[in-house]
C-alpha cells in the first residue's frame, strides 16, 4: 500500500511543535526508516500515522484514502511496540489473536492463521505460554507475530529492538528484514540507532529536530550527505568536519587552517566546514605538497579497523584504517582525495556542492 | 580517614563476643513481645469459643470460660437454627445469609463502582478529570457516619428500608477503592492501550478483555479489605433495617442477649458466645482462601 503524507504537522498541548511540515511518499512495499535524535519527533510522526496521536495539520493518505480521522483499528495497519505491549494475561495464541477476535474472525481461521505465523516465526512451540515465560527476543516475535497474523497493508515499527542485546538486535533485524521482504509489506521503522537505519531501510529518513533533513537510501544518506547534521549523524565514528571559521588560538593552527584551505582550495573560508569520512583519509610517514602533519593522541582498536584520534586546528579529527599493520609513528601526514571531500555552508547547514 | 578504616576490624572483632549474646537476648526478648501480642489477639477469641461451649446459667454464675464445656452442640444449634428476636422470625442462618448477602454486596459493588470511576479518570480525556478524582478523595473526610441522617432520609424516601439494595447501595461508593485502582491503572503501560486499540479493542472491551483481568489481584486484595469491612457494618444496618428478618449476624448477636434479657430470663450468653464465632468465620475463611489466591498471582507475575 501506498503511503502519502502532505504537509503533516503535529503541536502539542504545551505548544511544542513537534513536527514540522513533513512530506514523504511511501513506496507499495518499501520499508523506510525514521532516523534521528532523541526527541526529533520520529514516534510522532509514526503515531500520528498509525492513528494514536492526532494530526495537528496536513493530509495522510493510505493507499488512496485520506485517514486524517479514521480509528487505529480501521486504518489496516499494524504496530510493534518498544516494549512489545504483549497483553500479559493472555497467551502467546491468544496475544496474536485478539485483533482477529474482535474483528469477528472464526474461531477455526483464528487458530489457522495463529498457527501459521508462529510457523514463520519459529513460535509453534510457545503457543500456550504467558507472556512472562519468555525471553525478550520471543517476546519480540510474538510482538511481530501479533502484526503479521492481521495481514495489514502497512506495519509500524517503533524502535522494536532497543530492549535487546547486542546480538540479538543484530539477529532480529536480518528476521524483521527478510520477513518484511517476504510479505512485501509497506513498513515504517523508528530508530534512533544509525546502524539499524542504514542496514534495514530502502530508504531512510533523517530527522532532526521535526524537520526532514534528507530523504534517500542508505548509500545516498551516507555518500551524499545533504547537510551537516546528517554528515554528523550517520557513520560510524562520524564524519570529520573541519570548521574553517573558527577562532584560531595557536600559531599553529592557523597554519593548519591555511594549509587545509588551500588543500581543499576553497576560497571564502568563514563559513564553510570541510567534511571527509574518517575511511577516507590517507596517511604516509613522509610530508609531500599535499600532505598536512598530524598527531594521534590515542588508538582505538576495533579489530576489524582502527580508529586513531587526533586534533587538526584544534578541532577532534578521526581517522580509520583497516590495514593490518599498526602505524609505526604517532606523527605521520595525512592527505585527502578530492573526490572524498564535502562543504558545507556553515550558516545554513546544507551542502555546497563542490 | 585511613587511621579509621584500619581500626574498625579490631573494634569489631572485639566486640564480638558480648555481640553473639546480646543478640541472642534481644531475640528472646522481641520473641516474648511478638507472643504476648499474638496472645493479647487470640485471647478474646478463643475465651468466645471456651465459653460458648457452656450452658448460660454457669456463664452467668462464673462469667467467661477458659475450659470447654459440654453445651457445644446446644448452644450452636439453638444459634444456628432456633428463631429468636422479639418477633420469633429470625434464626442464625438467615442473619448468616444476610451478612454474607451484605459483605459480598458491598464488597463487589464497590469494586464494580471503583474500577468504572478509576477508569473513567484515568482513560478518558475528561476535563475535569483531576477535580473529580479529588473530590472522590475528599469524601473519604465524609464517611458514612458524618452523613448518616441524610443518607437515611434519602434511602427512606426512596422506600428502600428494610431492603438489600438499601442496606448496601448507600455503603458502596468508595475513595479507597477508586484511589486503588487510580494507581493501579497509571502503572499500566499505555502502550498497552494503544494496542489494544490497534486491534480494534474499543473502550469497553479494553476493560473487559484487558484490564480487568490484568487488575485480578488488585481486585482479590479490594475485595478480601471491603468484604470483612462490609462483613463488620453495624450502624447502617441497624439504622436501615428493623424488620428481623433482614438483620445481620453482628446485628443478631446483640438482639439475642437483649431479647432475653428484656424478659426476666437469664440472658443466653453461650448462644451469644457461639454467634459470635460464627460471625468470624467467614471473613477468616474468605481471607485464608483468597490469600491462596494472592499468592498464585504474585508467583505468575504476570505485570
Ligand atoms: N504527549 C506529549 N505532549 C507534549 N510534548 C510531547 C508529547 N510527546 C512528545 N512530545 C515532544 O515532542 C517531541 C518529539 O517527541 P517524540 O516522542 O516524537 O521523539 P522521538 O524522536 O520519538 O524521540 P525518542 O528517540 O527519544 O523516542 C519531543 O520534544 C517531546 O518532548
Ligand atoms: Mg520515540
Amino acid at each position: 500500500m501506498q503511503v502519502t503524507l502532505k504537509n503533516i504537522t503535529k503541536t502539542y498541548g504545551n505548544n511544542v511543535q513537534a513536527v514540522k511540515p513533513v512530506n514523504l511518499e511511501i513506496n507499495q512495499g518499501e520499508l523506510i526508516v525514521l532516523v534521528g535524535p532523541s526527541g526529533c519527533g520520529k514516534s510522532t510522526i509514526l503515531r500520528m500515522v498509525a492513528g494514536l496521536e492526532d494530526i495537528t495539520g496536513g493530509e495522510l493518505y493510505i493507499g488512496d484514502r485520506q485517514v486524517n480521522h479514521v480509528d487505529p483499528a480501521d486504518r489496516d495497519i499494524a504496530m510493534v511496540f518498544q516494549n512489545y505491549a504483549l497483553y500479559p494475561h493472555m497467551s502467546v495464541a491468544q496475544n496474536m489473536g485478539y485483533g482477529l477476535k474482535n474483528r469477528g474472525v472464526t474461531k477455526d481461521e483464528i487458530t489457522q492463521k495463529v498457527r501459521d505465523a508462529a510457523d514463520i516465526l519459529n513460535l509453534s512451540e510457545f503457543l500456550d505460554r504467558k507472556p512472562s515465560q519468555l525471553s525478550g527476543g520471543q517476546r519480540q516475535r510474538v510482538a511481530m507475530g501479533r502484526a503479521i497474523v492481521r495481514n495489514p497493508s502497512l506495519f509500524l515499527f517503533d524502535e522494536p529492538l532497543s530492549n535487546l542485546d547486542a546480538k540479538l538486535r543484530n539477529q532480529m533485524r536480518i528476521e524483521i528484514k527478510k520477513l518484511q521482504r517476504r510479505l512485501g509489506v509497506t513498513s515504517i521503522y523508528v530508530t534512533h540507532d544509525q546502524v539499524e537505519a542504514m542496514t534495514l531501510a530502502d530508504r531512510i529518513v533523517v530527522l532532526n529536530g521535526g524537520v526532514v533533513e534528507q530523504v534517500g537510501t542508505p548509500s545516498e544518506i551516507y555518500n551524499n550527505p545533504a547537510s551537516l547534521f546528517v554528515a554528523s549523524f550517520m557513520g560510524s565514528p562520524p564524519m570529520n568536519l573541519i570548521n574553517l571559521a573558527k577562532p584560531v588560538t595557536h600559531k599553529n593552527d592557523k597554519n593548519e587552517l591555511k594549509l587545509v584551505n588551500k588543500l581543499f582550495g576553497s576560497q571564502d573560508h568563514n563559513n564553510i566546514q570541510i567534511g571527509i569520512r574518517p575511511e577516507k583519509v590517507q596517511y604516509t610517514y613522509d610530508a609531500s605538497e599535499n600532505s598536512l602533519p598530524f598527531t594521534i593522541d590515542y588508538t582505538e582498536e576495533l579489530g576489524a579497523s582502527r580508529l586513531m584520534h587526533g586534533k587538526i586546528a584544534d578541532q577532534s579529527f578521526i581517522l580509520s584504517d583497516t590495514s593490518e599493520t599498526e602505524v609505526k609513528s604517532n606523527n605521520i601526514h595525512l592527505s585527502f582525495p578530492a573526490e572524498a571531500l564535502y562543504k558545507f555552508d556553515n550558516e545554513t547547514g546544507r551542502k555546497i556542492e563542490l | 580517614m585511613t587511621d579509621m578504616t584500619s581500626e574498625n576490624p579490631v573494634i569489631l572483632s572485639s566486640k564480638e563476643k558480648p555481640k553473639a549474646k546480646k543478640l541472642k537476648l534481644s531475640s528472646i526478648i522481641d520473641h516474648s513481645i511478638l507472643i504476648i501480642g499474638s496472645l493479647f489477639m487470640l485471647m478474646p477469641v478463643l475465651m468466645a469459643f471456651t465459653t460458648s461451649t457452656h450452658d448460660h446459667v454457669t456463664i452467668h454464675k462464673e462469667g467467661l470460660m477458659l475450659s470447654i464445656g459440654d453445651q457445644f452442640a446446644e448452644n450452636y444449634g439453638a444459634a444456628m437454627f432456633e428463631k429468636g428476636g422479639f418477633t420469633e422470625t429470625v434464626d442464625g442462618l438467615t442473619m448468616l445469609m444476610n451478612s454474607l448477602i451484605l459483605g459480598i454486596g458491598f464488597a463487589v459493588g464497590k469494586i464494580v463502582i471503583s474500577v468504572l470511576a478509576a477508569y473513567a479518570i484515568v482513560y478518558f480525556r475528561l476535563k475535569f478529570a483531576t477535580l473529580a478524582f479529588w473530590i472522590i478523595f475528599t469524601t473519604l473526610l465524609l464517611p458514612l457516619e458524618v452523613r448518616i441522617l441524610p443518607s437515611y432520609e434519602v434511602v427512606h424516601s426512596f422506600g428502600l428500608s428494610n431492603t438489600y439494595t438499601g442496606l448496601i447501595l448507600p455503603l458502596i461508593a468508595s475513595a479507597t477503592g477508586t484511589f486503588y485502582f487510580r494507581q493501579f491503572f497509571m502503572s499500566v503501560p499505555d502502550e498497552l492501550v494503544e494496542a489494544a486499540k490497534i486491534d480494534g479493542a474499543g473502550p469497553f472491551k479494553f476493560l473487559i478483555d484487558i484490564l480487568v483481568p490484568i487488575s485480578k489481584t488488585m481486585v482479590a486484595a479490594i475485595f478480601i479489605i471491603m468484604f470483612v469491612f462490609g462483613w463488620n457494618q453495624y450502624l447502617w444496618p441497624a439504622l436501615i433495617t428493623t424488620d428481623e428478618t433482614m438483620f445481620t449476624i453482628i446485628r443478631g448477636i446483640r438482639q439475642i442477649i437483649l431479647a432475653y434479657a428484656e424478659g426476666n430470663n437469664i440472658p443466653e450468653h453461650g448462644q451469644a458466645m457461639a454467634l459470635a464465632v460464627i460471625a468470624v468465620l467467614p471473613p477468616v475463611l474468605i481471607v485464608v482462601f483468597f490469600q491462596s489466591w494472592f499468592v498464585k498471582g504474585l508467583v505468575e507475575s504476570e505485570k
